[in-house]
């Protein structure tokens, strides 16, 4: 009889605990969806901020465009780092110290919080170099933190799949450069595209480190790289924090929400793809 | 800066840079977040890879997985329009922002790591342990008590560390919750942590001035803690790889 | 063809190689036999100076034809000591590009030349009639023996003067071991071969000269039949009881 309810409550237990956290994962979306789908309309998505105080008409289009601009250009910085850091400790780690060196320095920036990256960004870039409030200290504030998690999947995907490859083909007297070139990263490409580009998502999500480096309440579209920038996710803080419109931040929420999901949902789907590939 | 009675009045006639408020407000803010992930999260592992069937549950990891990718200012703005709003309503608080509140929001966010990292141990273990267990008789709720849960419990320890140092990096959800007020955290009462202490304050810093110092100082102590957690998170999960393998 | 003197070899401070003299003879098939953990592959992974790739170390002279490896470039040595591994790895397109991937690297670029040294290539390594009408479908399709093959083809691209081979057979069925085995018997004719293997029996059926190995020392370097019929070391006569 004990035995027979401990086995119905352990039962129970699960189903509710499983239930509710798939209930609160599919709350999350259906709220922000639901409360948002109001205010979305052509002329959000394309006009600029108006209104007193600002945020509480017209649209968004700067900071759509704003974080576009933000999450490319730290994509490429952070991305082209990254790789090239997965790429030095998977294929040329041949000085210990140095590989250690690197492998730690990414771990421990992966731990770092996106905060810090902001206030060191700060200090660093606008007040020591003077540069001033705009997309390029805000796009290397981002891109640092982009840097491990790109590092960390690349390297994983170099290392799981190809290191077979690389030492076959030095045993036919192939150099590594070729090896890389014409084997390694034509095969990894969209893998590698797909991880830049979640780490781009990731980086576009933020607000902690753009916070005081270059985002701004009201800005038009960037034409210089020192140029301050809207960008949806300080747009809907701003709004949010300052209480100027709850019915603009939901549909802020969503157009960012809808955007990241997107990016996420098609690296996904070229993953798989390309799983599928393989295994055929 | 770390004596019990010193409070954080940075811009008074007589500055003054207590930090003890915020460290155990970010200590305690991670603490509830990491239990109320670890419960529903290990729950719900053993839910979706014990009683669904595995493409169903494919299906839901991989969703859960993008809950993992909705950025923080999200998941702080609907705590501030449910969470923060509900504890308005039920306790007659003045605004409902508070130290739970964001131990909420905060769990709700480390979740989708805690179920994957889970997952994977559940599946893992059943692999291992479940047929030969079941052959000896044992239901299969017995099994999971009995042989599953205890064999990851490691992994569920070094999840939970994990868990714990992104908890307390945390910025955006957290500061928009919390009530940002620097005094000892309780349960209901506003509170402070140092992501979000310095979120708010550097913009307003003199650049060289006192402030900033303690500001860094502030980050500094939550660097080593971070480094501690993080570290001890890492070592064990190496450890837990190399015997699987 | 190959000397080598006083090669010591291993991995940071485990010494694997203790100090081997060896002489390989061109136009020949030399097998390496001995137990597993004795240090064979290790020996074969030093000719062509792959060994430090893994982060091992060598020291004592390797000499192909009286130059010093050490000296080469490591691709050039690569290049001229073609290598097959134990595992067959096809690397992930075509068959066609597996070989033209070498080819292209070695400066060839007419199209209707690196047609002919294809051809030519992997009919010396028996799988041409076989896969002459799918060159284009990707090379993971095809079966273990045939990836063993097209990867002793490949070697072939790099026009190698030795071919050395590390367990070529030790994943492969009865069937697919034989035609291995015939066709590194013709290739003796051109190219000189070095096979390492655990398997006595198969050293029998085709090696013109037998290097017996144990604890990372050279014991025996005799003649085949000699080896088979009249072994000097103990050690050796005892391995040989079994068979």
């Amino acid at each position: 009889m004990r035995h027979r309810v401990g086995k119905y409550l352990t039962r129970l237990a699960c189903f509710l605990l499983g239930v509710s956290a798939i209930g609160i994962a599919l709350f999350l979306f259906v709220y922000v969806f639901w409360k948002g789908r109001g205010v979305i309309s052509l002329s959000f998505l394309l006009d600029s901020p108006s209104g007193v105080p600002v945020g509480t008409d017209g649209g968004i289009f700067p900071a759509l465009i704003g974080s576009i601009f933000l999450g490319g250009l730290s994509a490429l910085m952070g991305g082209l780092l990254g790789i090239g850091a997965a790429l030095y400790l998977a294929f040329y780690s041949d000085r210990k110290w140095l590989s250690v060196l690197v492998n730690t320095a990414i771990l421990g920036l992966s731990g770092i919080p996106s905060i810090l990256f902001g206030l060191v960004g700060y200090t660093l870039l606008i007040y020591k170099l003077g540069i001033g409030r705009s997309l390029l200290c805000a796009s290397i504030s981002v891109a640092a933190m982009i840097v491990p998690f790109v590092s960390i999947r690349a390297k994983k995907i170099f290392e799981e799949k190809r290191r077979g490859y690389m030492e076959e083909s030095l045993g036919l007297g192939l150099s590594k450069e070729y090896t890389l070139r014409k084997l390694i990263l034509p095969h990894c490409a969209s893998e590698l595209l797909g991880t830049v580009a979640l780490g781009m998502a990731y980086g576009m999500g933020a607000v902690a480190p753009i916070l005081y480096t270059g985002a701004v309440m009201q800005a038009d579209i960037p034409r210089k790289l020192t140029d301050p920038f809207m960008s949806l996710p300080y747009h809907l803080y701003m709004l949010v924090n300052n209480g100027f419109s709850l019915e603009y931040a939901f549909g802020t929420a969503f157009v960012l929400m809808a955007f990241l999901l997107l990016v996420q949902l098609l690296c996904k789907g070229v993953t798989s793809l390309q799983e599928r590939k393989e295994s055929r | 800066m770390f004596q019990a009675d010193t409070k954080w009045q940075p811009v008074s006639g007589t500055p003054q840079f207590g930090l003890l408020p915020a460290i155990t407000g970010t200590l305690y803010v991670s603490a509830i977040a990491v239990i109320l992930a670890l419960i529903f999260g290990v729950g719900g592992a053993l839910f979706l890879n014990y009683y669904l069937p595995d493409n169903i549950a494919k299906i839901f990891l991989s969703f859960i997985e993008l809950v993992a990718g909705i950025p923080s200012v999200i998941f702080g703005f609907i705590g501030l329009t449910v969470v923060v709003k509900g504890f308005a309503k039920i306790g007659k608080m003045a605004a409902g922002q508070c130290v739970l509140a964001a131990g909420i929001v905060l769990g709700v966010m480390l979740l989708p790591y805690v179920i994957a990292t889970c997952s994977e141990s559940v599946q893992n273990a059943r692999k291992t342990y479940e047929l030969s267990a079941l052959a000896l008789g044992l239901s299969k709720e017995a099994v999971l008590l009995k042989t599953i849960l205890p064999s990851i419990r490691r992994g569920i320890i070094a999840a939970a560390m994990m868990a714990f140092g992104r908890g307390l990096g945390e910025t955006m959800a957290v500061m928009m919750v919390i009530g940002n007020s620097p005094i000892f955290p309780k349960f209901f009462g506003r509170g402070q942590t140092i992501p979000a202490l310095t979120a708010l304050e550097m913009g307003s810093i003199e650049y060289g001035s006192m402030h900033l110092s303690v500001l860094y100082a502030a980050n500094a102590v939550l660097l080593i803690l971070l480094f501690v957690v993080l570290g001890c998170g890492h070592m064990l999960r190496r450890r837990l790889d190399k015997d699987e393998t | 063809m190959l000397e080598i003197q006083n090669l010591k070899a291993g991995f940071g401070k485990k010494e694997i190689l203790h100090g081997i003299n060896l002489a390989i003879p061109g136009h020949k098939i030399t097998a390496i036999v001995g137990q597993s953990g004795c240090g064979k592959t290790t020996l074969l992974k030093s000719m062509n100076r792959i060994l430090e790739e893994e982060g091992g170390y060598i020291d004592g002279s390797v000499l192909l034809k009286g130059a010093d490896c050490k000296r080469m470039p490591k691709e050039m040595l690569r290049k001229k000591i073609g290598m097959v591994f134990q595992q067959p790895t096809v690397f992930p397109c075509s068959i066609e590009k597996n070989l033209s991937y070498v080819l292209k690297y070695h400066g060839l670029r007419d199209k209707s030349a690196i047609r002919q040294e294809i051809e030519a290539c992997m009919k010396k390594a028996k799988l041409y009639d076989e896969v002459k009408n799918h060159m284009k479908t990707p090379a993971k399709n095809l079966s273990g023996g045939q990836k063993q093959r097209l990867a002793i083809a490949r070697s072939l691209c790099a026009k190698p003067d030795m071919l050395v081979l590390d367990e070529p057979c030790s994943a492969l069925d009865l069937k697919n071991t034989i035609a291995i085995e015939k066709t590194m018997l013709e290739l003796k004719e051109q190219y000189t071969l070095v096979i390492v293997t655990h398997n006595l029996a198969q050293a029998r059926r085709i090696a013109d000269w037998v290097v017996f190995m144990d604890r990372g020392g050279v014991l025996e370097v005799t003649k085949k039949d000699m080896f088979f019929e009249h072994p000097s070391s103990e050690l050796a006569r005892e391995q040989l009881s079994y068979i």
